[in-house]
């Protein structure tokens, strides 16, 4: 029975063996057959797989290039109007001087929590690869913070981190830390949304590394210690390059994650105080939202985007030649 | 002696980091009001469930009777549940084909069409946002899980379709060719030679989809209203212009972390997987 049902299907998709099999005419169902055969044919199969998904992913692009094409107009919500004006958005937006404090709030924050979140990564799953009682209760518990939805990270951390009450400023005076005014002033704030980042998302790239440093092999580490190689340098000749796809992928959802990140700056500190943590995410918003500017939130927005594909484009790159032949 | 000492002074400074903000949360869930703000702060202090008893049951003690309060954490949680198991689904459904055909065919402009759907996930969010907003308010999408479940589906499809996709190539072409050759059709190939080989894959691409849909926030909070409302974003409904009720929202924050908690715990080997995008196999 079997058989027979995979015998039929087999027909179906058309593979040359059996063509001369079907009777032709047979009614409907012989006609449906046929069809099904003009359609479903070897050269057919890896479009016909992918159009489902690809029709769902081109619905999106309609709101999509919507938003793209308000960037050229002056569209106001309170107005209700949008009259196409071209690139006076664009350079409206490259003279001012909140854009391009946005523009460096952003990349700061992208790059330094990339960065942070990468070494100090890279030093827990170290630390982690030799086994010291369980592994897996260790890989448990640092994964722990990963599940905490980034919004409530930062809320709870605004009222761990309050400059009077907070209990870090509280637990920081036992060990001489000064009174900081965490997400309250200006120079810390930048700082304290950065940090609340790292905790979320170290876990991350740990456990990502610690599992690309578990499947390395072992066969070039025993026999560069037995040539009398430093750790050092076995760390950055054999180590690090074995490594590099593992790296890629950590390195491209951080930037990018953090190059669009909006819930934990706009629950942290809502991009205050005086604009110093104002990303590009959430300058548009306040542009969008409070001042009703659709024309000027949907450059930002068209910018930011562009900033990102280059990036991911770049890493992507970078993965897949790294990766070699293993995939694909 | 020394190093070892050393080693287990940094994993527990690692695992102090790690945890204290959540004991901190958990702790604060169990604070009346006055003790949320004492300072200094207490670690010590006499245990309350009234934010329990007020999140799970949605009433508070007075004193002398129960009063009903508005906030449904519960029923939020319900959708949150429907919303991120559906849109898994049905990223699962339309990504796995997908992945599938990148792994396994060489066609038109392959790389292109893979990338482009990967740079879909990192758009920002507000970008497709206010659009929706207003094609949700006209087809009648807004407020309803269907509509979300739409939305999350297309932000975890670029996820399933790279991670299943890295999987797929994995399963050697000459196992395919085999069962091929003794009589499979291209169907029966496909679901019961290749799906099993990646049973344990698509277990860690779904419990990863599973957390990024249900931590996911702006989609929640801008295309639902009271009614579909997942959890992540009505949590913000504890803070009002009056007070922000820090116990109660501890509370709640602490029962939205428990699923993927418990996902995490029992399939941790899977989520490690998931999270290394296919680079590595757990």
């Amino acid at each position: 029975m079997r058989e027979t049902e995979a015998n039929r299907s087999s027909r179906a998709c058309g593979t040359a063996a059996e063509s001369v099999e079907i009777p032709v005419g047979e009614g409907l169902k012989g006609w449906s057959k046929r069809v099904k055969r003009k359609i479903i044919t070897p050269k057919s199969i890896p479009y016909l797989l992918y159009l489902p998904c690809f029709i769902v992913t081109v619905g999106i692009l309609y709101p999509f290039f919507r938003s793209v094409y308000f960037s050229f107009t002056d569209y106001n919500l309170t107005y209700r109007t949008a009259s196409f004006i071209g690139l006076e958005n664009y350079v409206e937006m490259l003279i001012s001087s909140d854009f391009w404090n946005s523009v460096r709030v952003t990349l700061t924050y992208a790059f330094s929590a990339t960065t942070i979140e990468l070494a100090l990564g890279f030093a827990m799953a170290l630390l982690l690869l030799k086994p010291i009682g369980g592994r897996t209760i260790y890989r448990a518990i640092i994964l722990l913070p990963f599940m905490i939805p980034p919004v409530i990270e930062a809320i709870m951390m605004r009222l761990m981190l309050a400059p009077v009450i907070g209990v870090v400023n509280y637990l920081g005076s036992f060990v001489g830390m000064p009174r900081l005014g965490w997400f309250g002033e200006a120079n810390t704030a930048m700082f304290s949304v950065v940090l609340i980042d790292v905790h979320n998302f170290t876990p991350f790239a740990a456990i990502i590394l610690l599992a690309g440093l578990q499947s390395l092999p072992s066969r070039p580490f025993e026999a560069a210690r037995v040539d009398g190689a430093s750790s050092w340098f076995i760390f950055r000749k054999l180590t690090l390059p074995l490594l590099k796809p593992v790296i890629y992928v950590v390195i491209l959802f951080r930037l990018i994650e953090s190059l669009i990140m909006f819930d934990m700056i706009y629950a942290g500190t809502k991009g205050g105080p005086a604009k110093a943590t104002m990303s590009l995410h959430v300058n548009a918003y306040y542009h969008a939202m409070r001042w009703t500017m659709m024309g000027e939130a949907f450059v930002q927005l068209v910018i930011l985007w562009a900033v990102v594909f280059v990036c991911s484009f770049i890493i992507v790159r970078a993965w897949r030649r790294a990766l070699g032949k293993r995939l694909i | 002696m020394l190093r070892k000492g050393l080693r287990i002074s940094a994993i527990v400074l690692v695992l102090l980091w790690t945890c204290f903000p959540i004991y901190w949360m958990v702790l604060m869930s169990f604070k009346t009001p006055t003790d949320v703000t004492h300072y200094p702060p207490k670690f010590i202090f006499k245990p309350t469930l009234s934010n329990w008893e007020n999140v799970l049951l949605g009433r508070k003690w007075t004193g002398t009777h129960y009063e009903t309060v508005q906030m449904e954490v519960l029923r939020y949680f319900k959708n949150s549940l429907i919303i991120a198991i559906g849109a898994t689904a049905l990223a699962l459904i339309l990504g796995m084909p997908a992945a599938y055909s990148l792994a396994r065919y060489k066609f038109f402009r392959k790389e292109d069409f893979a990338f482009t759907l990967l740079s879909f996930k990192f758009a920002p969010a507000l970008l497709v946002v206010f659009g929706l907003y207003a094609i949700y308010q006209s087809l009648k999408l807004y407020d309803t899980y269907i509509g979300l479940i739409l939305i999350h589906q297309l932000i975890l499809l670029p996820f399933v379709v790279w991670m299943m996709r890295s999987y797929f190539a994995a399963v050697p072409i000459e196992v395919e060719q085999a069962a091929r050759v003794d009589g499979f059709s291209w169907w029966g190939v496909f679901s019961r030679v290749t799906l099993p080989l990646v049973k344990p894959a698509i277990a860690a691409t779904s419990v990863v989809a599973f957390i990024y849909s249900w931590n996911e926030f702006l989609f929640g909070y801008v295309l639902a209203g009271d009614a579909s409302r997942p959890v992540t974003p009505s949590l913000l409904g504890f803070i009002s212009y009056e007070r922000v009720l820090w116990g109660q929202m501890a509370a709640a924050a602490t029962l939205a972390m428990v699923p993927s908690v418990l996902l995490s715990l029992f399939i941790q080997r899977y989520v490690v997987a998931g999270l290394s995008f296919g680079a590595v196999r757990g």
